[in-house]
């Protein structure tokens, strides 16, 4: 795959299929780099058609060999056609490109070399369609390549004149005319399309900014809105079990209430863990609930295996909950998991601890396998992007 | 393996140099010597310890991160155990990739430095709980495809399960799990830099029947034939 590295400019994502969906890079890539590859394409065969080949037929009789310019011709179009399909597939990598270059390059030299010597500039067609082609095939390739093909071209040429004429300076003259009207026209076509793609990249970059800033801001609104209503539903689970055991109606040394305890202890440093702007709130929220476990004498042994991607707020409750109610069942060791890829999450807690495992959690976004073996409790909770 | 595997430490704190000690001692079988500790590859290289079957080495020396000392190492065919405070996959990934036989971070010593040793001692494939931790978050369009089979063998291994737990769960032998585990271990033995540990390991596991050549890559077999013209 051809990565596109226009002269000075920093690298950047080739295609569409090869820059990940949502960026600024998509909307660049589908909608302003793929209308530039068509754009190329038609002025390219546009040009071989009309141009270049109106030039061959109106001096058709005068070629030394008009088969040979004929199949010269022919040989470009075809490079044309192969190089744009494979371009607008995205498939045309550098040395795709330039063994296709070459192949223009020897089709140019044959039909300037069947040229004839009075016409070798007015019937010379085939030293701008050499370049013209590769403007397609090295749209992607920094500008300097092109610049490398137009002095090849160039050279065939001046070497042709040279042979045919000697040097002189009507020769020399009608030379670098012909030489300075192509070449400015090749030139600011390319330099043109080259600055209305980096014009095209900063507008979908600035685009794509003010829509991420506007998404953050409604979900800020709506986070603030959702822990107001768990600091709520934490205090309704709070206060009877701080009232029981203030007035004596539960007892600290019953197990069922200090496990009542752990649990409420943990959603509440889960709770405060929460509202921490943190780059992973899965694994600081496990953290947090470790550290209660932790407090408490469990020796927690901890471990991520992938990047944990988006959860929804809901799911990511339920993980964290499935882990507090294992740890809450007061193990001695315990090793906590977390295996993610770009769709799915597993948080696992294993430990020693002499419980059954808990029942599974209402809510349903998360799938809960738990097994006891060996003495030791082993749980997964699983969550999938729908 | 007959005998007592030998083996030589680099690492510069003491506190890890008694536990190790500590770790070799408490095997019943003994089947560790260490040779020698030295505080620097240096002192390593000009004691006997050069020549102990397997170098147990800390990642992080005083001077920093010895990543290429242990590529020089396993290129010259030393069989290097890794034994680190570091739990990063990229690191892991790249000191597997210099051609170490096992990485192990340093909760993993008392459970697995010695079986990790002995392995790669007779260039036996060993894959600590970190380790899998690492393969399981290898995302590299170039990373060994796994059977669905060893992919839950290997999660519940890294989860921290023994491997007659991960049995149980998955209904099949002790045996059977340790050979889902050491296979992955080989399907990833010749990624990164060629080294002679990683050629052993292949010939080894190709020898003892628990991969096929149908399991590997092209460029596992070549490895695998380079080894064997050479080596035997």
């Amino acid at each position: 795959m051809s990565a596109f590295t226009p002269a000075g400019a920093a690298v950047t994502p080739s295609h569409p299929a090869a820059v990940p969906a949502g960026s600024a890079a998509v909307v660049f890539n589908t909608r302003y780099i793929r209308g530039l590859e068509i754009a190329t394409v038609i002025v390219v065969a546009g040009w071989q058609i009309a141009g270049a080949g109106l030039l061959l037929l109106s001096h058709f009789s005068l070629y030394a060999s008009p088969g040979v310019e004929v199949a010269a011709w022919t040989v470009q179009a075809g490079v044309i056609a192969v190089g744009a399909v494979l371009l607008l597939q995205g498939r045309l990598g550098r040395y795709t490109a330039w063994g296709m270059v070459g192949v223009d390059v020897a089709a140019g030299i044959a039909a300037v070399a069947a040229c004839p010597a009075d016409g070798m500039l007015s019937a010379n067609w085939a030293w701008g369609a050499t370049v013209w082609v590769g403007v397609l095939l090295l749209l992607h390739r920094p500008l300097r390549e092109l610049v490398v093909l137009m002095a090849i071209a160039a050279v065939i040429t001046f070497c042709a004149l040279a042979a045919v004429h000697g040097l002189n300076r009507r020769s020399a003259s009608g030379y670098i005319s012909t030489l300075y009207a192509s070449a400015s026209i090749q030139l600011a076509v390319v330099i043109a399309a080259r600055a209305l793609r980096g014009a095209a990249r900063r507008a979908a970059d600035a685009a794509q900014t003010a829509a991420r800033t506007a998404t953050r801001r409604s979900i800020a609104e709506a986070v603030h809105a959702d822990r107001q209503a768990r600091y709520r539903a934490v205090r309704e689970r709070n206060e009877p079990l701080l009232e029981g055991l203030a007035d004596g109606s539960l007892h600290a040394d019953d197990p069922e209430i200090r496990q009542r305890c752990a649990v409420q202890a943990a959603r509440l440093r889960r709770m405060l863990a929460e509202s921490d702007d943190v780059p992973n709130r899965l694994l600081h929220e496990l953290h947090a609930c470790a550290d209660i476990a932790d407090r408490r004498g469990v020796a927690v042994d901890w471990a991520t295996a992938g990047a944990v991607p988006q959860i929804p707020d809901a799911a990511r409750r339920e993980l964290t909950e499935a882990a507090i109610a294992v740890l809450a069942t007061s193990p001695a060791r315990a090793r906590i998991t977390v295996i993610s890829d770009q769709a799915a999450v597993a948080v696992s807690v294993f430990c020693d601890s002499p419980a059954d495992p808990p029942p599974t959690i209402p809510g349903g976004q998360v799938a809960i396998t738990s097994q006891r073996d060996d003495g030791r409790l082993w749980m997964e909770a699983r969550w999938q992007a729908p | 393996m007959a005998g007592t595997v030998t083996a030589a430490i680099v690492d510069d704190h003491p506190v890890i140099l008694d536990g190790v000690r500590a770790w070799l001692a408490a095997d019943t079988r003994h089947r560790v010597e260490l040779i020698q500790a030295a505080l620097t590859i240096e002192e390593l290289e000009a004691g006997p310890g050069i020549r102990a079957d397997v170098l147990i080495m800390d990642l992080e020396l005083k001077r920093g991160m010895v990543i290429e000392q242990i590529a020089r190492l396993a290129a010259d065919g030393h069989r290097i155990v890794v034994f680190s405070g570091h739990n990063t996959p990229e690191l892991i990934s790249q000191v597997i990739d210099a051609g170490a036989s096992s990485y192990l971070i340093k909760d993993e010593g008392p459970a697995h430095l010695v079986e990790a040793i002995v392995a790669a001692a007779s260039d036996l494939p060993y894959l600590t709980p970190s380790h899998a931790g690492e393969i399981l978050a290898d995302t590299r369009a170039s990373r060994p495809k796994l059977a669905p089979q060893e992919a839950a063998a290997l999660r519940l291994w890294f989860q921290g399960m023994s491997k007659a737990s991960v049995g149980r769960r998955l209904g099949i032998a002790e045996d059977t799990v340790k050979d889902y585990i050491n296979r992955v271990r080989v399907k990833y033995a010749n990624v990164g830099r060629p080294a002679p540990s990683k050629a052993a390991l292949l010939t080894r596991a190709l020898e003892d029947g628990l991969i096929t050549l149908a399991d590997v890559r092209d460029e596992y077999v070549s490895a695998a034939a380079r080894s064997r013209s050479t080596d035997r």
